[in-house]
């Protein structure tokens, strides 16, 4: 049977508090070897309670624009990139994508689930149509009304049909901030360290869940959890006391 | 003059005044949750003003909830089942959120002139007007991650529609204050204006508006204040020419 190639690797590693997941163009992995490689991200991910916050570098999607090519191949595989996606989509921490080079294909996907994107001042950005499909059945324009300034998408409804550099990214609320090339890596661990640094692991969790509400439900909906989360971490909080 | 122990709600030529008045902090206690209401209750559901300004008496906006109060207010009021589900909440906070909302949903201008501190419960009732002129030095910022809860009073859903869902996340879980500067660049306030006229610029703002003869609408807020830029830019001889955007 022809194996198709994942044109990425992702190794993962822990600081601190902090759980870097790097994502990597390469022409040299293997289907198993992502498999494996994810299944240990989530392993050490979900199953540590130390983990507050998590740094994605996506290093240049640049090889995605020569083919393209499919995450996944194989019948079994089909769902691969859905459960990267969902992992990201899904997490009880905040995750901080750090984009360089271009930012295409899937790794603009990783980028878009993540809870916070920054970039360096080179970064361009390559959106697909706005009524493609960015995860199950949201798609691209859905996410970008959910990620962007509410007044920036209503006045620049054909802007992100082509392609964003780094400016623009930040005026639009898609990115938070430009930091220079060098040291990016560490500025942005500091970045989320200060944000997650001295919180308690389940009060990140339980705000973690309404602001992921706020992307996923209707308003109603999202407001009720809300109100849950905020009763019951108050009523722990005075018990703690 | 609606005079309360804590707040004001005062109606001048067609504009509802609705004042925190608990000078210096004006800070939201239980008393003040519940005048905030009675305000809405016997005063604002029955009035006919064709705008509302919300705004804080002396420097500040507010500094939030009195959270020692807050706290043994709602784990004394709510009622938890053994499936760890909420049977009761407390009334107060319900109606306050509602409040809330109701001011989100109206169908005039609701504007919040924003100055000094803006924390916590502060901000999530300016995050209810449909803009807000900031006044220069002011301080915003939700730190209710910092005393161990989230915010609960829409700060979750306003926030992120208005900055965008990366900012609202840096603000919530980080809980650190962002200046007036950064306020307007993300969106989260509409004008900056000199501290020492923000309720006059928000109330030439809303004056503004009510004098466009087509209905006002909420999403237009964008479109109404590039046009108040522009008034204010083009009227040289009008006092408030200290209105930076």
């Amino acid at each position: 049977m022809n194996k198709n190639y994942h044109y990425f690797q992702v190794t993962t590693q822990i600081q601190d508090a902090i759980a870097i997941i790097s994502f990597e163009w390469s022409k040299n992995n293997t289907v198993d070897d992502n498999r494996t490689n994810f299944k240990q991200m989530k392993v050490l991910v979900e199953g540590s309670e130390e983990i507050k916050g998590i740094v994605v570098l996506l290093h240049d999607g640049s090889g995605f624009m020569d083919s393209a090519p499919r995450l996944s191949f194989n019948g079994d595989d089909d769902d691969f990139d859905l459960q990267l996606l969902n992992f990201f989509n899904d997490l009880a921490i905040p995750s901080l994508a750090v984009v360089t080079g271009r930012c295409t294909g899937f790794f603009l996907k990783i980028a878009m689930a993540a809870s916070i994107r920054i970039c360096d001042p080179d970064t361009l950005f390559y959106f697909p149509e706005k009524s493609s499909f960015f995860l199950n059945h949201i798609t691209i324009a859905d996410r970008l009304n959910k990620l962007l300034k509410s007044n920036f998408q209503k006045e620049n409804p054909d802007l992100f049909t082509m392609n964003i550099c780094s400016d623009m990214a930040k005026e639009s609320g898609f990115v938070n901030c430009i930091l220079p090339k060098e040291g990016l890596k560490e500025n942005s661990m500091n970045l989320l360290s200060r944000m997650v640094e001295n919180r308690r692991r389940y009060v990140i969790d339980s705000t973690m869940k309404t602001l992921t509400s706020y992307l996923k439900y209707p308003p109603r909906f999202a407001l009720e959890e809300e109100w849950r989360q905020f009763c019951l971490l108050i009523h722990k909080s005075f018990i703690n006391l | 003059m609606k005079h309360y122990t804590r707040l004001y709600w005062e109606e001048d030529n067609n504009i509802g005044h609705l004042v925190i008045n608990d000078p210096p902090a004006n800070k939201m206690t239980k008393i003040w949750f519940d005048e905030f209401n009675q305000v809405f209750r016997k005063d604002i559901y029955k009035s006919a003003v064709r705008g509302i300004l919300i705004y804080g008496k002396g420097r500040h906006f507010s500094s939030g909830a009195d959270i020692e109060q807050l706290r043994k207010n709602v784990a004394t009021r709510i009622l938890i089942s053994q499936e760890n589900d909420i049977d009761a909440y407390p009334k107060y906070l319900s109606d306050f959120r509602e409040s809330c909302a109701y001011l989100d949903e109206l169908s005039i201008p609701v504007i919040g002139a924003v100055n000094g501190i803006c924390f916590g419960s502060g901000l999530e009732l300016a995050l209810s007007c449909h803009m807000r002129v900031c006044g220069s030095g002011a301080l915003l910022s939700s730190p209710e991650v910092t005393y161990e809860f989230p915010p609960g009073v829409g700060g979750t859903q306003r926030l992120p529609a208005l900055v965008g869902y990366g900012k609202a996340v840096e603000m919530i879980v980080g809980g650190e204050p962002i200046g007036a500067k950064e306020a307007l660049s993300s969106g989260l306030v509409d004008v900056i204006t000199d501290k020492r006229e923000t309720v006059k610029s928000a109330e030439t703002l809303i004056r503004y508006i009510i004098d466009i003869k087509a209905p006002y609408t909420k999403a237009n807020r964008g479109s109404y204040i590039k046009q108040f830029n522009q008034y204010i830019h083009n009227a040289k001889d009008l006092k408030s020419d200290r209105v930076i955007s």
